[in-house]
């Protein structure tokens, strides 16, 4: 009986990517060679089963088998790394180390960043500037990416390209339209205020009305509240220029030198008021939100119909289209408008999108040491041709393929309008690295669950530690080359007068 | 120097050669000396630098030690230690000593067997798996949501790993009922070791049953509660799955972190290896002399018939 339960119990567990039988498991020992590559394609890795639903993922076998055809005597061995996708990938760094890691991994950019001063990584810039063969007419491989601003956007601080982003994610809003119905709610609000107003509702009806994984909702929360309070700021705050393809999806958006230049001079502090608006309001969102904030089970819940609304990303949309226990209406929405009606310093500018680059494939170090470079990039410059991304997205129904001439899957189509909104001015946990970045996050939960003591004390016992946590982390980037302020302050010469009007004065 | 001489066993006839045994205990010793002697000297070392995974190592002395010293988190981490390890050593040295008393009593020889194979059988489960599902029992979604809020509890309804006032204690009750197999059948083997002639006498000299367990019991198994305490010990100052698991950071705001999980953190994480060396050379000298000051304050040769 109990081991029923505990069989069961681990069978629900959400998100995981299992493995099927047959397929190709990081145990079997393979020697490592030029003539093998061994591959790590995230979600689309065969025998990956996305979202713990449905049949396990196979077209990256056909694919590489058509390639491995193309190229006799190479062979493409998937290898799914170890990796928790943050910064603790320590299997992952033990390989990368010992250059023994697959050739080709899946990996945050941004955890990547960390570590390319180690040579862990190879820069894929010069790659990206040479056609790609299975396009017909192509010249650089590089344009045939849909959004560039968003493959930039992956660009390490040393200025070097050391992944490709051929999928796309995006974030949304599922609900359920009939639990929604029964407490008289027939659409979802397009302002901020109109949402408290329905969470209210849903609160009072007993339904837990919105939560996400983890603590995502205040992680996103927090980049996307900050956008819309300092969206008529953005032009004076981007201090460095921003280079010209981020032009519209990527405007003004703050890197983290930036961020930390402006903090020196007073803004993400207690005299800033934006800054203080935002958590007032993130902290109110949070009461309405499941008790548990990063161990809710928001999966669990929202399929058995005691969660109103799941802020998840387009991978929720392979459970929700394939899962046939699924009963009842559902839609997607977004995150509603900051009006003035809830804040003073909304402009009414709508919410932002915060996903971006899904499956970011680096080539490591190994493909140097076994001299298979050459193969990786061509088995990439492969998987990228239109048809069979279109083929590895369509089957998995997570992600929306980031290469022209790709169909999407229609039922992403939800997330592909989403996707058309400007992207966030700054993703501020990503922007910070190792302890500055878990310490925020710490202190953020801490604080949501009034750790810090109730009501404005509270919110300013908070702040205080943050601004610690972030003067370290300016501190830690003193020496970095990117992080060179004198540029930055004649720049901000020329606004300073506009600027300061916006913060309190110190007392 | 003569016993010591007379103490040397006579070899069997047609035992094996001595230079076959030594030759068989190279790869054994081998293998212990480069799996778990040489990277315990490198952490030794590497306690006193600065080395960043993969990137620079630079010896800086005794400055990792000292920055512990004044670091908040990890002063933190300590005291959830203590408070963690005095409830984990209450329960886990009182709950399997009753345990094991209760079986001892039973007359019955074959209930006796089937309440042993009971407190050994969830001992199948992997340690991952129950600190999971421990995880669920506290989501919104779990049982212990549903069964509050069926008994008319709502208000009771909580986030107990997110609450910093309740999420140490929830960490600290994973385990539940504390019935861990391995010292109950330490402390069981220990009871069955003492002679009946000593319970006899114990029962003729008038003992009750509080009695002979106060005076004759408990200092008859000594040394397994002893090697329990050390067992213990090491358990809850190298442990940090749980915490891992549960709350994956040692939060909320670190009021769950522990210096095991600080020490993966800051190597696996904040990259700074040198810095986790030097907590876990604390944690081991810790210890050390945790197990050395027990030897010296607790001295039990348990019971020996041939010392009367």
């Amino acid at each position: 009986m109990s081991s029923c339960f505990l069989v069961a119990a681990l069978l629900s567990l959400p998100g995981c990517g299992t493995k099927e039988e047959g397929e190709e498991s990081p145990a079997v020992p393979v020697p490592p060679g030029g003539n093998v590559i061994r591959v790590d394609l995230n979600l689309y890795t065969p025998g990956t089963i996305p979202q713990g639903i449905g049949e396990p993922v196979k077209v990256a076998r056909h694919l590489a088998d058509a390639w491995e055809k193309e190229h006799p005597g190479r062979r493409i061995l998937f290898q799914p790394t170890v990796n928790t996708g943050s910064s603790e990938g320590e299997w992952l760094k033990t390989q990368l180390m010992g250059e023994i890691a697959p050739e080709i991994i899946s990996q945050n950019a941004e955890v990547a960043w960390q570590d390319t001063d180690k040579g862990w990584y190879v820069p894929l810039d010069g790659f990206l500037q040479r056609p790609n063969p299975y396009v017909p007419g192509n010249k650089h491989w590089i344009d045939t990416f849909v959004n560039q601003a968003l493959v930039n956007a992956k660009r390490a601080p040393d200025g070097k390209l050391y992944c490709i982003s051929m999928d796309i994610v995006e974030t949304g809003i599922f609900y359920n339209k009939d639990l929604l119905r029964e407490q008289g709610i027939d659409e979802m609000p397009t302002t901020w205020a109109g949402m408290i107003e329905m969470l209210d509702t849903l609160d009072r009806g007993g339904v837990t009305p919105l939560t996400a994984d983890g603590n995502l909702a205040t992680n996103w929360g927090q980049d996307i509240i900050f956008e819309m309070l300092y969206h008529d700021l953005l032009p004076d705050l981007d201090i460095l220029p921003s280079p010209p393809d981020a032009e519209g999806y990527l405007g003004h958006y703050l890197d983290p030198p930036e961020a930390g230049f402006l903090f020196t001079k007073g803004f993400f502090t207690r005299r800033d008021p934006r800054w203080v608006e935002m958590y007032r309001l993130l902290r109110q969102w949070r009461g309405y939100m499941a008790k548990e904030l990063k161990n809710s089970d928001p999966i669990r819940m929202f399929l058995t119909k005691r969660l109103a609304m799941y802020w998840s990303g387009s991978w929720f949309i392979r459970r929700m289209a394939t899962d046939p226990y699924i009963d009842f209406d559902w839609g997607v929405a977004y995150i509603p408008t900051i009006t003035r009606k809830t804040s003073p310093f909304a402009g009414g500018s709508p919410a932002t999108v915060i996903g971006g680059a899904a499956v970011q494939l680096h080539v490591t170090n190994s493909a140097i040491k076994n001299d298979n470079l050459e193969d990786c990039v061509d088995f990439l410059m492969y998987l990228t041709a239109p048809k069979n991304i279109e083929r590895l997205t369509s089957e998995a129904l997570v992600f929306i393929p980031n290469i022209r001439g790709a169909k999407m899957d229609e039922r992403l189509a939800p997330f592909s309008e989403i996707f058309k909104r400007r992207y966030c001015a700054i993703k501020w946990l990503e922007s910070f690295d190792g302890q500055y970045k878990k310490n925020w996050r710490s202190m953020m939960d801490y604080f949501l669950e009034d750790g810090f003591g109730e009501g404005e004390a509270g919110l300013e016992a908070f702040l205080k530690r943050l601004e610690v946590n972030f003067a370290r982390w300016v501190e830690s980037h003193r020496d970095d080359a990117a992080w060179h302020f004198p540029p930055m302050e004649d720049a901000w010469k020329t606004r300073e007068a506009r600027l300061l009007r916006e913060l309190t004065p110190i007392q | 120097m003569n016993s010591r001489r007379s103490n040397k066993r006579k070899r069997a006839a047609g035992a094996p050669p001595l230079w076959l045994i030594y030759a068989l205990l190279v790869v054994p010793i081998g293998s212990l000396l480069v799996f778990r002697y040489v990277p315990a000297a490198s952490a030794l070392f590497h306690a006193f630098t600065a080395w960043d995974v993969g990137g620079a190592n630079t010896f800086v002395g005794l400055r990792n030690f000292i920055e512990l010293y004044r670091d908040p988190v990890f002063l933190q981490s300590l005291g959830n230690l203590a408070k963690l390890g005095f409830f984990s050593f209450t329960v886990s040295l009182t709950v399997p000593f009753i345990l094991a008393e209760m079986i001892f009593h039973l007359k019955s020889e074959r209930w006796g067997f089937l309440c042993r194979v009971a407190v050994v059988l969830p001992m199948m489960v992997p340690g991952v798996v129950v600190f999971m599902l421990w995880k669920y029992i506290y989501s919104d979604a779990g049982p212990l949501t549903e069964l509050l809020t069926n008994l008319g509890l709502d208000d009771w309804v909580h986030g107990w790993l997110s609450d910093p006032k309740t999420a140490l204690l929830a960490i600290a009750f994973v385990g539940f009922p504390f019935a861990y197999g391995v010292h109950t059948l330490i402390y069981y083997a220990g009871l069955a070791n003492i002679p009946p002639s000593v319970l006899e006498a114990a029962e003729l000299d008038g003992l009750g049953a509080m009695g002979r367990i106060l005076r004759v019991h408990i200092p008859l198994i000594l040394q397994q509660a002893k090697l329990l305490v050390v067992i213990t010990m090491i358990g809850i100052v190298n442990g940090f799955e749980s915490v891992y698991i549960l709350t994956l950071d040692g939060g909320p705001y670190n009021e769950t972190m522990v210096p095991g999980l600080y020490m993966y953190l800051n190597g696996f994480s904040y990259q700074r290896m040198g810095y986790a060396c030097a907590i876990g050379l604390l944690m081991l000298l810790f210890l050390l002399a945790f197990t050395m000051g027990l030897n010296r304050l607790v001295r039990s040769d348990g019971y020996d018939p041939a010392a009367r």
